[in-house]
């Protein structure tokens, strides 16, 4: 067994009695998890599904998806967690290109993938036929050989206009977890609130950090995150120790969730990654947690956590700016990339951040040229070039500047404009379509999206486009506006011009 | 009471999306079909307490009660009953 799967065995041992699960449909103590793990362990051993290739998990958040994780662990079949909000189109898609052959989901959720894939097998899992496995014969050449030491494969959006899998070992994993479990540690009994959706990173810590400390963990859907003041609600009732989140998440409670209703007293700390957390909501929020501490966490799924910085308490008067993402992890080693070159690492140094060390991905599931592009070897390391720009204060923290290409971080989530555009394309009537965004003070990230109709006399209106994305892209990829143009501007090397798109956008909006 | 609809519709269009006013039916999905994002739909729960003066418990902040306008309607009632 590898390094997580025998601490996590270790724990279901040692706090058998403890909660460690709670959910709206109840809760389990770490012997019944262990239970359920093993139940799911016996279901694969007997179904020959144990060295057959990745293991899918497409669930709504619940104490079963944790028991098939712990199970899949256990077996050494590296996992893929699936959105199962995503249309199905993007799920059949991730499935084609992980070559997923094994996947646990609802029947209903079956039903719907069959469509799309109409090879899939149904297995009934529980006696009562709502747990279902789907498998499927896979081609010689879809099954990719798996890297001896692969976790869990993270799936996140693609420039090429495709999801993309991020490669996870149990070591990238184990390095984070076992510091994270000494910086941010979780008693056991402690409850920790499970936020972030499975198949995002931030979960990582949720899950393993508490599961292998002895924690509690409380199990909140997508569904219920969309309701701030149930969040409120559930964490005061829970009595919450420990809250990781993105900054969006953490507004709209302060916005939405009328926080002065609750007790809070049990939280002490406030994690947050994913996106730049600005300073007067974070103010207020410090106001309304006044006990807990808050961190500032940044790091891409390539690498996980890579630096942290902890928020001053009080937060000073005077401070307007962004908190810096600070310091590096002890397992991550920075350096900043500029005009090709890496700068002395020292104050006022500027220019992208390369990541290496024990966290970082062996790499995008089967992609030879990503795995090219993505990387650079320098001194006889690996670095992931992390798009992000950055500098170094004169207290030698990191300060994040901006991005250095098209993605854009919405709710924490990173969406590849060039996605929004490849499914446009996919739209009968729509020829051309461009992609552009820009940041709101009080919303953030704002997508409009520039298209051209083959028929220009035809009109499409807002509604309909909204349900054509809908069926094509995860929620938070949805754009904000739709413009349609008679012809595209492009520049004179025959690219789309998006500068002028940009200007277009203020103009319109 | 229509006015209700009206109300809600209205907000709806000027809130959300300005054209669209004819395909605005009271049977339209409008969270599951991503017409309103989740965050809009926040902005609907304080338009409708502050309009119609009710306030919502954390558990009925819901699909259930707000993807059309029909169902905003009929949870309207309900809790204007209550």
């Amino acid at each position: 067994m590898e390094g997580l799967a025998s601490r996590l065995t270790e724990s279901i041992t040692i706090n058998s009695q403890r909660t460690a699960l709670r959910s709206a449909e109840g809760t389990w103590t770490y012997q019944q998890l262990g239970m359920y793990g093993a139940e799911a362990r016996t279901f694969l051993q007997a179904q020959g599904l144990v060295n057959k290739g990745l293991l899918g998990i497409c669930l709504p958040k619940s104490t079963a998806y944790v028991g098939i994780i712990t199970s899949a662990l256990h077996l050494n079949i590296p996992y893929v967690p699936l959105d199962i909000e995503s249309p199905v189109s993007r799920l059949a898609y991730i499935m084609e290109d992980a070559g997923l052959g094994i996947v646990f989901t609802t029947k209903a959720q079956a039903t719907l993938l069959k469509a799309h894939l109409p090879d899939l097998e149904i297995t009934p899992f529980t006696p009562d036929d709502t747990l279902v496995l789907l498998t499927r014969e896979l081609a010689g050449e879809d099954q990719k050989p798996l890297p001896p030491d692969l976790a869990y494969i993270l799936y996140t959006s693609g420039s090429t206009g495709h999801p993309k899998g991020v490669s996870i070992t149990h070591e990238n994993a184990w390095c984070f977890i076992n510091w994270a479990s000494t910086f941010f540690p979780v008693a056991p009994g402690e409850t920790v609130a499970s936020i972030a959706p499975f198949h995002f990173d931030l979960s990582v810590f949720d899950l393993f950090v508490t599961l292998v400390n002895g924690g509690q963990l409380v199990l909140f859907t997508q569904r219920e995150c969309r309701n701030p003041l149930l969040v409120a609600q559930q964490l005061s009732e829970h009595q919450v120790g420990t809250l990781y989140a993105t900054p969006s998440l953490l507004q709209l409670l302060l916005r939405y969730g009328r926080l002065s209703r609750y007790d809070f007293s049990a939280l002490r700390r406030v994690l947050f990654a994913g996106e730049v957390f600005p300073i007067e909501p974070l103010r207020q929020l410090q106001a309304c947690w006044i006990q807990a501490d808050f961190y500032n966490l940044y790091g891409p799924t390539e690498t996980n956590v890579v630096t942290w910085f902890p928020v001053p308490k009080p937060i000073a008067e005077g401070q307007t700016a962004p908190y810096p993402i600070g310091q590096l992890c002890p397992y991550a080693q920075g350096a900043i990339w500029c005009e090709n070159a890496i700068a002395n690492w020292e104050p006022d140094a500027e220019g992208e951040l390369l990541i290496c060390g024990d966290s970082l991905t062996p790499g995008y599931w089967g992609q030879v040229e990503k795995n090219k592009s993505a990387f650079l070897s320098l001194s006889n390391q690996k670095w992931y070039k992390t798009g992000d720009r950055v500098r170094i204060n004169h207290e030698g923290d990191l300060v994040y500047l901006g991005r250095t290409d098209r993605m854009v971080k919405r709710r924490g989530y990173r969406i590849e404009l060039a996605e929004i555009e490849q499914a446009f394309t996919q739209h009968q009537a729509i020829v051309q379509a461009a992609a552009v965004s820009r940041i709101q003070p009080e919303t953030g990230a704002e997508i409009t999206v520039f298209y051209q109709l083959g028929i220009p006399s035809t009109t499409l209106t807002t509604l309909a486009l909204k349900q054509f994305c809908n069926a094509q892209l995860p929620t938070y990829m949805i754009p904000d506006h739709f413009v349609v143009l008679d012809t595209f501007p492009y520049t004179s090397s025959q690219k789309v011009d998006y500068q002028v798109l940009q200007a277009k956008m203020e103009d319109h909006v | 009471m229509e006015d209700v609809k009206t109300t809600i519709k209205a907000f709806i269009q000027e809130t959300f999306m300005v054209d669209d006013q004819e395909q605005l039916t009271n049977d339209v999905p409008l969270l599951s079909s991503g017409i309103i994002d989740s965050i809009s739909a926040l902005e609907l729960v304080e338009f409708l307490e502050k309009t119609f003066h009710f306030k919502f418990q954390p558990h009925e902040v819901d699909q259930e009660n707000l993807d059309t306008i029909a169902r905003i309607e009929a949870f309207v009632k309900t809790k204007k009953a209550a």
